[in-house]
């Protein structure tokens, strides 16, 4: 269970997140919607200990992180951004399988586990001794999510996992990834501000405006019920794009 | 064995300081004799080298150390235990300020300094200014208050001359002379230009061998400004209990060298038919009525020796540079307000002019114990390293810094703590930058390196040094293609090294399409 207890983020004395209260329960997978800057990638940073909330704190299955804990947590956390964050000088293979080989598997172990992960993400044998710069960027956000599947992590943190990729790619992957939550079984938190996304994967999402949330439930309650005028030309500018 | 890159490269570190570092096996040398850079002193330093080789001591000469302060000072604090030096310039530049009218107030004042000095050799190497007979004569000069008439005259003296009190400041006083057009020029290159009528006058010595060569006019010194410049050793006083045998052959050519001989020992050098060593062995061979051999080398040896020695400097410099280099570029990336007036110090070191930077650093390097002129000496190699600094460290900090941050909070997050973070992520995606500042110090490096020359710390830049004062064009070469070649050889080793070891994910490749 992850937990925000009035946890708020402020930068430069500007506030970024104002005292955000939630619960994201084993197993859910909870996405935060906005637009850029409403601060929704702040929360999540926030998770992964790259930056600290201002007042507060984060509690991952009752751990409240900071500098001594956060090595523990990190352990059971997976984390796939934008770009993919993978190392450019590695190939797929050693990205992948960097931190178990720092955990001491065995070699039989690490082989085992990748071909599982290669079956469920849906990538490429050939693809495994390319370097990041030889891959295409759907093969490359496929390796990402292997690298952070691979210590079998209870907590997913998406930050815009299809956000640099053509249509096209981003459906395919978006199927394959709806499979891979449900057969890991982790929890999820994942950002992002495309409506479709949202929609696809969410147990719940929260609609974060200038670092509070307005709106929280279930996707059609979103989309039937607009809590304010902000959500309602948020979903609106979306629907009508799309 | 998990963190197997991180010992990779604690291992690399320690290989590269160990090699940098360790000393090479040095002959072992009893007695130090050394010169000033020019042809006379090299002569008469070959003299001292010969005369205590043949009193059985195992010597060394540090030729063309530079001038007089670097040499007298090497001197007293035992660098060297002997050397040639003339009575004029110990009081006028060396005690300059104190009143010492005879012999016997020198070798009290040289007594502090726990130096002693020799009796005469026997000739007088005065300043002498210098025309050509013709120009003197169209004009009508014979002697110095004459220049008082020429404002327009064009004068070039070597630097030492141009600052120093009993040089060109005392000489325009004591003339009252006018001239503006001024410069100051290195001594060998002098005599070329004054020859070439593009300077009217210059400050040689009255043993040049040019005088004769060229047809030259000495102006006579007729308001006395000069003192006289009797040839001496100068040598440590405790040779009497270390090398009696050594200070016994060194006094006993006190007397025998008139200004004729001196003179023509200059010329058979200066016009290349002997060098320093066999002038030096053939005279003391006529004074002794035995031959003394000049340990010949053939230049081939010669050369593959200054190779030698030059890699040796760059080896002690480089090698250290790349660790402590790579060190403050990561730090400066860590701490990034501190790191700002490192790199900034770093910039400035880079700025200080090599030759400042040698004589800077000599008293210092002399101070902390380890030797500052001749072979061995870390002064250059300091210096060197000093250099190197600012392409690795601006480097190796450009490098990390320009890492994408994702790619670094990825390895983060992940759980790579800071030290593997630097050891499997950092350095090896910055390693292509690092490198091409290490390529950048390097080739720098071989041509600076020619500079150790200047403090006698060997090198290619010997025989460039000695080529530019003898003016001989193949010497220079000599130095100057090896040095060349060796600069163009450490710049392929490089590019071999980072096509052996750079990933192919980190050469800019076409991405793949989906």
């Amino acid at each position: 269970m992850l937990e925000f207890r009035r946890v708020s983020k402020s930068f430069h004395g500007s506030t970024v997140v104002h005292s955000l209260d939630l619960t994201i329960d084993d197993g859910e997978i909870l996405v935060l919607l906005g637009p850029s800057g409403c601060g929704k990638t702040t929360i999540l940073r926030m998770v992964a200990g790259l930056i600290w909330p201002t007042t507060g704190e984060v509690v991952f299955d009752g751990t409240p992180l900071g500098e001594e804990t956060i090595g523990a947590v990190r352990r059971k956390l997976g984390y796939v951004i934008q770009e993919g964050g993978l190392f450019p000088h590695l190939t797929g293979v050693q990205n992948v399988t960097l931190m178990a080989r720092h955990e001491g598997w065995t070699p039989a172990q690490i082989k085992s586990r990748l071909d599982e992960l290669l079956e469920m993400t849906q990538f490429p044998t050939e693809g495994l001794d390319r370097y990041p710069n030889e891959l295409s960027g759907g093969q490359r956000q496929r390796l990402s999510l292997m690298r952070a599947l691979f210590l079998r992590p209870s907590l997913l943190l998406m930050d815009e996992p299809l956000g640099a990729l053509d249509p096209l790619i981003r459906a395919g992957l978006q199927r394959d990834l709806k499979e891979v939550f449900a057969r890991t079984g982790a929890t999820v938190l994942m950002v992002t501000h495309d409506l479709v996304e949202a929609g696809r994967f969410a147990d719940r999402v929260c609609v974060i405006q200038s670092g509070r949330i307005v709106q929280q439930g279930p996707f059609h309650e979103i989309m039937d019920e607009p809590a304010n005028d902000f959500v309602s030309e948020f979903v609106n500018s979306q629907v009508v794009a799309t | 064995m998990k963190q197997r890159p991180l010992f990779k490269l604690i291992a690399l570190v320690v290989v590269l300081l160990v090699v940098g570092l360790a000393p090479l096996p040095r002959r072992k040398v009893q007695v130090r004799v050394g010169s000033k850079a020019f042809t006379e002193s090299v002569i008469l330093g070959e003299m001292l080298r010969l005369l205590a080789r043949d009193a059985g001591i195992e010597t060394a000469h540090y030729r063309s150390l530079g001038g007089t302060p670097v040499v007298f000072r090497a001197l007293t604090t035992g660098e060297i235990d002997a050397y040639p030096e003339y009575t004029g310039t110990i009081v006028k530049e060396i005690f300059d300020g104190e009143d010492l009218p005879d012999a016997e107030a020198i070798r009290a004042a040289l007594k502090r300094h726990d130096v002693g000095m020799s009796k005469p050799l026997g000739f007088k190497n005065n300043y002498a200014m210098v025309m050509t007979s013709k120009r003197a004569k169209e004009l009508g000069i014979t002697r110095l208050s004459d220049l008082k008439r020429f404002p327009e005259l064009r004068f070039a003296f070597n630097h030492e001359f141009l600052d120093r009190g009993d040089g060109w400041p005392g000489l325009k006083k004591h003339y009252d002379l006018p001239q503006r057009d001024v410069s100051g020029i290195d001594h060998d290159l002098a005599y070329q230009r004054l020859l070439a009528g593009e300077i009217d006058m210059l400050d040689g010595y009255s043993t040049d061998a040019m005088i004769e060569r060229g047809n030259l006019r000495v102006l006579e010194d007729d308001l006395s400004f000069f003192p006289d410049y009797d040839a001496v050793w100068l040598y440590r006083l405790d040779l009497k209990s270390r090398y009696p045998e050594f200070l016994a052959a060194l006094t006993g050519i006190e007397g025998t060298i008139n200004e004729e001989t001196m003179r023509s020992l200059n010329e058979v050098v200066e016009s290349r038919d002997q060098n320093e060593a066999q002038a030096a062995a053939d005279f003391l061979g006529e004074q002794s009525g035995h031959k003394v051999a000049a340990a010949a080398t053939s230049s081939y040896g010669m050369i593959l020796r200054h190779v030698a020695e030059h890699l040796n400097l760059v080896r002690q410099s480089l090698l250290p540079a790349i660790v402590v280099g790579a060190a403050i570029g990561i730090a400066c990336q860590r701490w990034p307000r501190p790191g700002k007036f490192v790199l900034a110090g770093v910039g400035l070191l880079q700025t200080i002019p090599s030759l400042a930077l040698l004589v800077l650093l000599m008293p210092v390097v002399a101070a902390l114990g380890y030797r500052s002129v001749g072979e061995g000496s870390m002064t250059a190699v300091v210096a060197l390293f000093c250099y190197c600094l600012l392409p690795i460290v601006s480097n190796t900090f450009t490098g990390i810094h320009g890492i994408q941050r994702g790619t670094i909070e990825s390895a983060t997050v992940l759980g790579l703590g800071p030290a593997s973070r630097l050891a499997e992520i950092e350095l090896p995606i910055a390693l292509p930058t690092m490198l091409a500042g290490i390529r950048t110090a390097g080739v720098q490096n071989v041509g600076f390196a020619t500079l150790g020359a200047i403090i006698g710390a060997g090198g290619l830049g010997q025989p460039i040094l000695r080529g530019i004062r003898l003016d001989d064009f193949k010497l220079i070469l000599a130095g100057a293609i090896p040095a060349a070649l060796l600069a163009l050889a450490l710049q392929l080793s490089i590019d071999l090294f980072e096509r052996l070891v750079v990933p192919r994910g980190l050469k800019r490749q076409p991405a793949a399409r989906d």
